[in-house]
């Protein structure tokens, strides 16, 4: 990151895509649950880092930075998707901003489907908690430092998600 | 056997992820994306001013194109909320209603909106005065209180306190009249868990957590059972507008019809002297 600060270079540019384009992409998909929206996130996370890399000062992780962003930005794409679906819910047109389901990836199955379905019916926020802690292995502390939330608030948000999941994958879990 | 599911959950979402991650095509797709949007990138001396020009000015359209077209939106919803506010029947928050004939009440009668109620208050400058910044939060059941103390906060900029109202009431079959069965006010920092032992008889602490947003609304996570043998929980992440009490679910038992309202206001920061 330091090097693309300094130098704005496509060499630097690529260098910062290898090392962090799978883990922001990864990331967005986990949220918005949606490979398209995905992408649209992963482009606007990367536009923003060009843009404001002279902010970033270095007095924190830039992993953190850059997975902050990519939180917000992915949430404030949901935001807009709800906004374009009660519009079209309510002109009773037909939705040209198609809701979009979780995708079933390389691996086709009930199984893959049925958590992407759980955890769609999770809310953004703990979504976003059950991420960062246990798909992203991050400490608690570091994933309420990027969620914006203290980290009594992220304990719990990850046990409430992980209650929820519990309840929706039951099936999965006793066999 | 909860540590065990809890692992086994764990190894289910790390599965998924490992399924569904990023596959190389979706990698350079998106790398060549994000290189035509980038034009910070140092360009090669020998590319000319005019095609520079033409790179800038066509990401300013693209740019200034979404841009218009979120406005657009945004507008329009905005225009949506507001329709569904004025009239109720458009969906939307529900608005409870006092009927003159109070001998059948479609709707409890109003929650005093003002959480933020001086007792209250004089509550929390007396225990603030036992425990200082450790204070974290204050639960008021009406014939006790509890507290929470953390390690004192560092003070932000916005000192103001969430003030959240859970008031259970019941409908008689007899009257039809509404009564007060439960309340709890609450009194908390923003972002401060609120984790209020049970009373006997239920298991699990009621916990809230609150966070004010902008345009008097504040977001709201609560999980409460009411104080009822057989009574649901209720798990609610919602929006809250201050000064406006919402129903966030009800129940029957017993052939008698229960409601749970909850209430929310801030109090600034100042006026806890």
């Amino acid at each position: 990151m330091t090097n693309f600060q300094t130098t704005k270079s496509a060499v630097a540019l690529d260098e910062l895509l290898t090392r962090h384009i799978d883990a922001v992409r990864n990331l967005a998909y986990r949220i918005v649950l949606c490979n398209s929206t995905a992408d649209d996130v992963t482009q606007e996370v990367f536009a923003k880092v060009i843009d404001h890399a002279a902010s970033f000062r270095g007095t924190a992780k830039f992993s953190t930075w850059l997975y902050r962003i990519t939180v917000n930005t992915a949430k404030e794409h949901l935001r807009q998707r709800r906004i374009t679906l009660e519009i079209a819910e309510h002109s009773d047109a037909i939705a040209s901003a198609e809701y979009c389901r979780p995708e079933q990836r390389v691996m086709d199955g009930e199984l893959t489907e049925r958590i992407a379905d759980a955890m769609s019916q999770l809310s953004t926020k703990l979504r976003t908690a059950i991420v960062l802690t246990s798909i992203e292995q991050l400490p608690a502390k570091e994933a309420a430092a990027i969620a914006g939330c203290s980290t009594a608030t992220m304990h719990w948000r990850v046990h409430q998600a992980r209650k929820q999941l519990k309840k929706l994958l039951y099936g999965y879990l006793m066999s | 056997m909860k540590r065990s599911q809890d692992e086994q959950l764990d190894r289910l979402l790390s599965d998924w992820a490992s399924k569904t991650a990023t596959g190389k095509a979706a990698r350079e797709a998106l790398r060549k994306a994000i290189y035509r949007v980038s034009d910070e990138v140092e360009t090669p001396p020998v590319v000319e001013l005019a095609s520079l020009w033409q790179q800038r000015r066509s990401r300013w359209r693209v740019v200034t194109g979404i841009t218009a077209a979120t406005v657009a939106v945004l507008l329009l919803g905005v225009g949506m909320w507001y329709r569904s506010e004025l009239d109720p029947t458009a969906g939307g928050g529900r608005k409870s209603m006092t009927l003159v004939d109070q001998s059948r009440q479609a709707s409890p009668p109003p929650l005093n909106a003002d959480v933020s109620a001086d007792h209250l208050r004089r509550l929390w400058q007396e225990h603030y005065r036992l425990f200082g910044a450790r204070l974290s939060w204050l639960a008021d059941r009406g014939d006790h209180t509890e507290i929470g103390l953390s390690e004192p906060v560092i003070q932000s900029s916005s000192n103001d306190l969430v003030g959240i109202e859970l008031v259970l009431w019941s409908r008689s079959t007899v009257d039809g009249k509404w009564q007060k069965v439960q309340a709890l006010r609450v009194l908390a920092g923003p972002e401060h868990l609120v984790q209020v032992p049970s009373d006997e008889g239920t298991s699990e602490p009621l916990a809230i957590w609150a966070y004010p947003l902008d345009e008097e609304m504040v977001s709201i996570d609560l999980s409460f059972r009411p104080n009822l043998p057989g009574a649901p929980k209720f798990n609610q992440s919602m929006l809250q507008r201050l000064g406006e009490h919402t129903q966030i679910g009800d129940f029957e038992k017993d052939g008698i019809e229960y409601r749970l309202y909850q209430a929310a206001d801030l109090i600034p920061s100042g006026k806890l002297g």
